[in-house]
């Protein structure tokens, strides 16, 4: 696995000797642990100035800290499958992929990863949560990869122990990430569902920028599906070219080919959508975008995506196609829409 | 016209030695202008409130300027970099006050001006004198610091303005005697900024931009039978980012042109205007021209229809008056005659090809 170099080790002083903290600053490559500061809150520096978005790319900063306030949070409606309580619980802030419609672009002020230790809390909170709407789902990478840099937290051993423990309540590890060595090596749960973001082998290339291509993405779904993991699929969000039909009919087959798509628990599909402020930055940090050649224009929630009938042409057809392989037609949602 | 900003006449004075065509405004002092060079230099003194008033009244007596390049000395925040080192900036953040922990939140990203050098981010810091726990503060944000980019670049962002930094190092990190050591040495470091100018700037690289026009927008723009209104120069601009010009096009547009009735420039640009629309939108386009000949065009003096539009929605409004059975009974027919399940149909796109 590529190790992320991070320029600063930004470091909460009242959580130096917490055993996660330690386990994290072990596993940073050498270069990112020479350059530790020790901070009293990253609130003190992370949102304090307008960090631009693509400074990303080479000036990339790692905050571990302690997240207070709200640990666990409502997902908004039409997050996921429908009829069930969703939740997503907050263990880190930003991403290391470079996706070029990525909300977090327009969402925090800094584009520097925020990787959250107090584990202790936010299981405590799941667990109160669960317990309080039984059969909820919960969801990690609302706000980053649930899976890019779990081989540097080491959290996913702990929801796989938290969700044992809670048979009734789902856990969705949303991902782009083929980081699945240590998925491997942990007995799987049927209430525990990796889902991985795919896109036509052109948009993982180009517009998912620095995340793996789809043929590995597709060999690690295969690989967990083989050792026994649930998955997910988000084809989402599905973007518009000239060839957007054919490209589509060729990523389902390829699915359909190459992974179990029988044995998927869902598919969520998604057509690319902004809101007015991440559009704006959008704009801006992506000026040559091939996402720039479809019809984007103002919807009736003020988000910026494809007219109706293009939304549901493209949907109805993704849809339709999925069905033509065998998937069960109540196992695929529209998401956001 | 490329502006030279410096916060003090020091650090300016080897480029007021060798450029001589550089003469003072009479409406601004310490600012310094050569038309035939196509330059400006500036002393916009110290302090971000300072260098922003300053380069705001600049920019207003000489409309010409359109990039303005930062010059001259910053602190290290980082045990790296040395006295002499020239780098340049990356992005300007304000340090307001380190021991408050304050930071202004708005920063400004800045144009790369030299592939040869190192970039690094500038704090602005609005005060003086500062200790090493305020250098250690404003290092979260940067690994320089200086008294004047910031405002400099607020003012030239106010008016759209290109803005570099260049910057030579003349204090470490644990220097203490800052002010002392920029004395000294300031000769040397103007004249080491003036070598670094002359090598690597070419007078091509500030001379006034034309405006680039696309091809489309030449084209149509320069069509001896077409008349565009600044509105329509606006969205041309606008598809132009979208739409390349292809010979396709351009025979559409000419048969177009020969079909149309009228020999009007106006009448003539309005249907190219229609046909563009099409290419930029077709979906959006489309519903509207269905919605318009198969609904609208119902309307009458006695009941108007209207569309959701945005073509989210397939509901069809309308609003009307009954005064007699007459009425009524026209009224009655119209609504007959919608294409309720078609209209549904189109705007959820199951016609779509």
């Amino acid at each position: 696995m590529e190790m992320i170099l991070f320029k600063k080790v930004f470091i909460e002083k009242n959580i130096v000797n917490v055993e996660t903290t330690k386990n994290i600053v072990s596993r940073l490559p050498k270069k990112s642990r020479e350059n530790i500061v020790y901070i009293d809150s990253y609130q003190d520096i992370f949102g304090k100035v307008k960090k631009p978005y693509l400074q990303k790319r080479d000036n990339l900063n790692l905050f571990i800290a302690e997240k207070k306030g709200v640990l666990v949070k409502e997902a908004p409606e039409a997050y996921g499958l429908s009829g069930e309580k969703h939740f997503y619980f907050i263990n880190s802030y930003n991403c290391i992929y470079e996706c070029e419609y990525c909300y977090l672009q327009g969402f925090f002020n800094s584009p520097d990863i925020v990787v959250f230790t107090n584990w202790d809390e936010i299981k405590k909170e799941i667990k109160s949560v669960a317990k309080k709407y039984p059969g909820s789902w919960f969801h990690a990478g609302e706000f980053s990869d649930s899976l890019a840099l779990s081989h540097l937290t080491g959290e996913l051993g702990h929801y796989f122990k938290l969700f044992k423990e809670l048979p009734e309540a789902k856990l969705e590890l949303r991902t782009k990430s083929i980081n699945i060595r240590e998925a491997l090596e942990i007995d799987p749960l049927n209430n525990v569902i990796f889902s991985f973001s795919v896109s036509t082998e052109d948009a993982c290339k180009n517009i998912d920028l620095k995340t793996p291509p789809l043929k590995h993405r597709l060999k690690a779904i295969k690989e967990l599906q083989d050792r026994g993991h649930q998955v997910g699929l988000h084809l989402d969000p599905i973007i518009w070219s000239p060839n957007w039909s054919e490209e589509h009919t060729h990523l389902v087959e390829k699915l359909s080919r190459e992974i179990s798509l029988d044995k998927v628990s869902y598919i969520s599909l998604g057509v690319v959508r902004f809101t007015e402020t991440v559009y704006h930055q959008f704009k801006k940090n992506y000026p040559a975008s091939s996402i720039h050649q479809g019809e984007l224009t103002k919807s009736f929630d003020q988000k910026i995506r494809y007219p109706r009938a293009l939304r549901n042409k493209m949907l109805s057809f993704v849809r339709e196609s999925l069905i033509f392989r065998e998937v069960k037609k109540e196992l695929i949602y529209d998401c956001m829409e | 016209m490329l502006l030279l900003t410096f916060a003090h006449r020091p650090e300016a004075r080897a480029f007021l030695g060798h450029f001589k065509r550089l003469k003072s405004h009479p409406r601004q002092k310490n600012l310094y202008i050569s038309p035939e060079e196509n330059l400006g230099l500036l002393i916009s003194g110290e302090g971000f409130l300072q260098s922003a008033m300053s380069l705001t009244q600049a920019l207003a007596i000489c409309p010409e300027i359109n990039y303005v390049l930062n010059m001259g000395v910053a602190g290290a925040l980082i045990n790296s970099l040395n006295v002499g080192d020239t780098v340049e900036g990356k992005t300007i953040y304000l340090g307001k006050d380190a021991k408050a922990k304050k930071m202004e939140f708005k920063s400004f990203p800045l144009k790369p001006f030299c592939k040869n050098l190192y970039s690094f981010d500038i704090v602005t810091s609005e005060q003086r004198a500062l200790t090493q726990q305020d250098k250690s503060y404003f290092s979260h944000f940067g690994e320089l610091i200086d008294r004047e980019a910031w405002g400099l670049a607020q003012a030239a962002s106010m008016q759209n303005i290109t803005m570099s930094s260049v910057k030579i190092i003349s204090d470490e990190l644990n220097d203490e005697e800052f002010c002392q050591i920029v004395k000294e040495s300031a000769q040397k470091f103007s004249e080491d900024l003036l070598a670094f100018f002359l090598e690597n700037t070419s007078s091509n690289q500030y001379q006034k931009k034309v405006s680039e026009k696309s091809e489309l927008e030449h084209y149509l723009s320069s069509h001896p039978r077409l008349f565009l209104t600044t509105a329509q120069k606006n969205l041309l601009k606008k598809y132009s980012k979208k739409i390349k010009l292809s010979e396709q096009m351009i025979d559409d547009i000419e048969q177009i042109i020969t079909d149309i009735n009228s020999k009007r420039p106006k009448d003539l640009s309005k249907a190219i205007f229609e046909y563009i629309e099409e290419k930029y939108s077709p979906v959006t386009y489309n519903l509207g021209r269905f919605g318009k000949t198969e609904i609208l065009k119902l309307s009458n003096q006695k009941i108007k229809f209207s569309l959701d539009p945005l073509f989210e929605t397939s509901a069809i409004h309308f609003s009307g008056n009954i005064s007699s059975e007459k009425d009524l009974d026209l009224i009655s027919s119209t609504l007959t005659k919608l294409p309720v399940r078609k209209w549904d149909s189109v705007v959820n796109g199951d016609d779509l090809v």
